[in-house]
């Protein structure tokens, strides 16, 4: 009885979620406040397990990160690289496509995949407007950018943060295993690109000298600030590197570089915490309570028993299964939700049956269908809600649809790379 | 003194009237803010300047205030393009109802300052008995009234 209550409550909330009929952390803090009332998860559930609770590292993780990115923000350094990318591309429609979006999915490897299209999309409709180019393809264009990049590594995604914390994958770990197939999949967008986008390349030779009048070096407001922020970004990178070496979690490496970051930057301590985006971290709370309350009844152990029967031992099976459905579901429900409740699965089913998870590639499964096929539809990962919300405050309405023709195509595409890659890499 | 003695006639603007003819009578006639009112001549919004120039800062300067910066001077100077073409009408979902407060075109002066201080309004919106506004009448010229006994 409690079971099936748990896994109503749960479907409710993630209705909710998919449906936007509430606020999402509306949704999720629901959802953790009826199974703690009714006693499925305790308190010391909720605070202290690492089965059950509210994963830390994540939280922590994505808060040092957040403060890192604040700091990075009042340096100008996107707008200046932005704009410098769109020089160099001479006005050249296509160029400067392929430019901005290196920069998107590069600087979403780093940081958050949000922050990076909020930084990318103003300077971009400067650009196109400059241009007299249509800014809707390029706007597209960099979200899917930013979601291919951000799978690169143990910080660009918030659903690698949750597989790096579960599964105590390192940043190495995903950029040795994952970096290869980012790159290919990168390489394999623009040049889908080239095609997908033809419409909006028009070149008009007279408007190139609106855009080389821009001046990116006014963008650096303090170029001291920027130059400690880019060392202590560096530094940050380091100790990702060295995170065995150094034996610091990831979550502390973030929380100390944000640290760093406000002395380096400098600037009031209350802009940086304005900046903190708090609704995303207590959603992920009342996420984890919800995923531990379904752990906690047995609904995850149940689940994996049937996926094990089902995959019968077949690793290829189990892992291009895990890659499909978390494509396909990714593409409905943001991703963020659909990997804090696989990742338990996925664990018992690694614990279970090591033979399905050679080289943890039931991991690499995951994360790369739930980011890549975050790509296929308007609403499947953050990044694109926010480069529409952009959007639509300039006068440049995106629809529904206009984003999934062109994020579906995208996401076939960089899914269906992953199939071989994964089995040549893992499964032969 | 009453309010209708003070009514500036150009601090009313209709919603059919061209954007660019009201932001030009706010800077020539110094105008913190304009109200708005229907082609019948029922008050609906205030204007204030800073709505304007919301208007002609683009939405991408907006978004990220440091582009604000790389924005070469040439190309700044003809932001203000945009209003041309574009009625009243278009910047109504942007003014101000809530800064709306009218005043009887016979009240005091006196009356007038209590009103403006207990809305916090900068402007206030001088009507006939029939409710249609005859004019505005600002802070600064009501305290520069009062400050003038002194």
């Amino acid at each position: 009885m409690t079971l099936l209550f748990t896994v109503a409550v749960f479907l409710a909330v993630y209705a909710l979620i998919a449906t936007e009929r509430v606020p999402r952390v509306y949704a999720a803090l629901g959802g953790a406040a009826v199974v703690m009332a009714i006693g499925v998860v305790g308190a010391h559930e909720a605070f202290y397990s690492e089965e059950t609770g509210i994963d830390w590292n994540v939280i922590f993780l994505l808060l040092g990160m957040m403060i890192v990115v604040a700091g990075l923000k009042q340096t100008g350094l996107f707008e200046y690289l932005a704009i410098w990318s769109a020089k160099r591309a001479k006005g050249r429609p296509y160029a400067l496509l392929v430019l901005l979006c290196l920069l998107t999915a590069a600087a979403s490897a780093v940081l958050d995949n949000v922050t990076t299209v909020l930084l990318v999309a103003p300077v971009t409709i400067l650009v196109t407007d400059r241009l007299g180019l249509r800014p809707a393809p390029f706007l597209v264009a960099e979200a899917l950018a930013s979601n291919i990049g951000g799978a690169a590594t143990l910080v660009g995604d918030p659903p690698n943060i949750i597989i790096g914390s579960r599964a105590d994958l390192s940043f190495n770990d995903f950029l040795w295993n994952l970096g290869p197939i980012v790159v290919i999949a990168m390489v394999a967008f623009l040049i889908v690109s080239r095609f997908l986008f033809r419409s909006a390349f028009t070149f008009d030779a007279e408007k190139v000298s609106a855009v080389m009048a821009l001046d990116e070096r006014e963008a650096i407001r303090n170029r001291g600030a920027l130059i400690r922020g880019l060392a202590v970004l560096g530094l940050i990178l380091v100790a990702f590197i060295l995170q065995r070496q150094l034996d610091l979690a990831p979550s502390v490496i973030a929380l100390l570089g944000g640290g760093a970051m406000m002395l380096a930057v400098r600037g009031e301590t209350d802009d940086y915490l304005r900046q903190v985006e708090w609704e995303t971290l207590v959603f992920f709370m009342g996420l984890f309570v919800l995923v531990g309350s379904l752990v906690e009844v047995g609904a995850i152990g149940k689940l994996s028993t049937a996926v094990t029967d089902a995959v019968a031992g077949d690793p290829v099976v189990a892992n291009m299964g895990i890659l499909a459905g978390s494509a396909v579901l990714s593409a409905i429900v943001d991703n963020i939700p659909y990997v804090a409740t696989m990742s338990p699965l996925v664990q018992e089913l690694a614990a279970g049956s090591p033979e399905l998870n050679p080289g943890n590639v039931l991991w690499w499964s995951l994360a790369l269908g739930a980011d890549f096929g975050g790509n296929a539809t308007a609403i499947g990962a953050s990044a694109n809600v926010v480069i529409i919300g952009i959007a639509k405050r300039n006068g440049v309405p995106i629809s529904f649809w206009y984003f999934t023709r062109y994020g579906i195509v995208v996401a076939a595409v960089t899914v269906a790379l992953c199939v071989p890659y994964l089995w040549l890499r893992y499964l032969m | 003194m009453r309010t209708r003695d003070l009514a500036v006639p150009e601090g009313v603007v209709s919603v059919d009237e061209p954007l660019i003819d009201a932001a030009r009578r706010m800077v020539d006639d110094a105008l913190a803010g304009l109200v708005i009112v229907s082609s019948t001549g029922k008050p609906l919004a205030v204007l204030p300047a800073s709505q304007v120039l919301g208007l002609v800062v683009p939405g991408y300067v907006k978004d990220d205030p440091a582009l604000a910066a790389v924005v070469d001077e040439a190309s700044a100077d003809r932001l203000a393009e945009r209003l041309v073409g574009l009625p009243v009408q278009h910047v109504l979902d942007d003014a101000r109802p809530d800064l709306l407060a009218t005043i009887d075109d016979d009240a005091t002066l006196l009356e007038a300052a209590a009103v403006m201080a207990r809305k916090h309004t900068p402007v206030l919106v001088v009507v006939d008995d029939a409710g249609q506004a005859i004019g505005t009448l600002s802070a600064r010229d009501v305290l520069g009234r009062l400050l003038g006994s002194l």
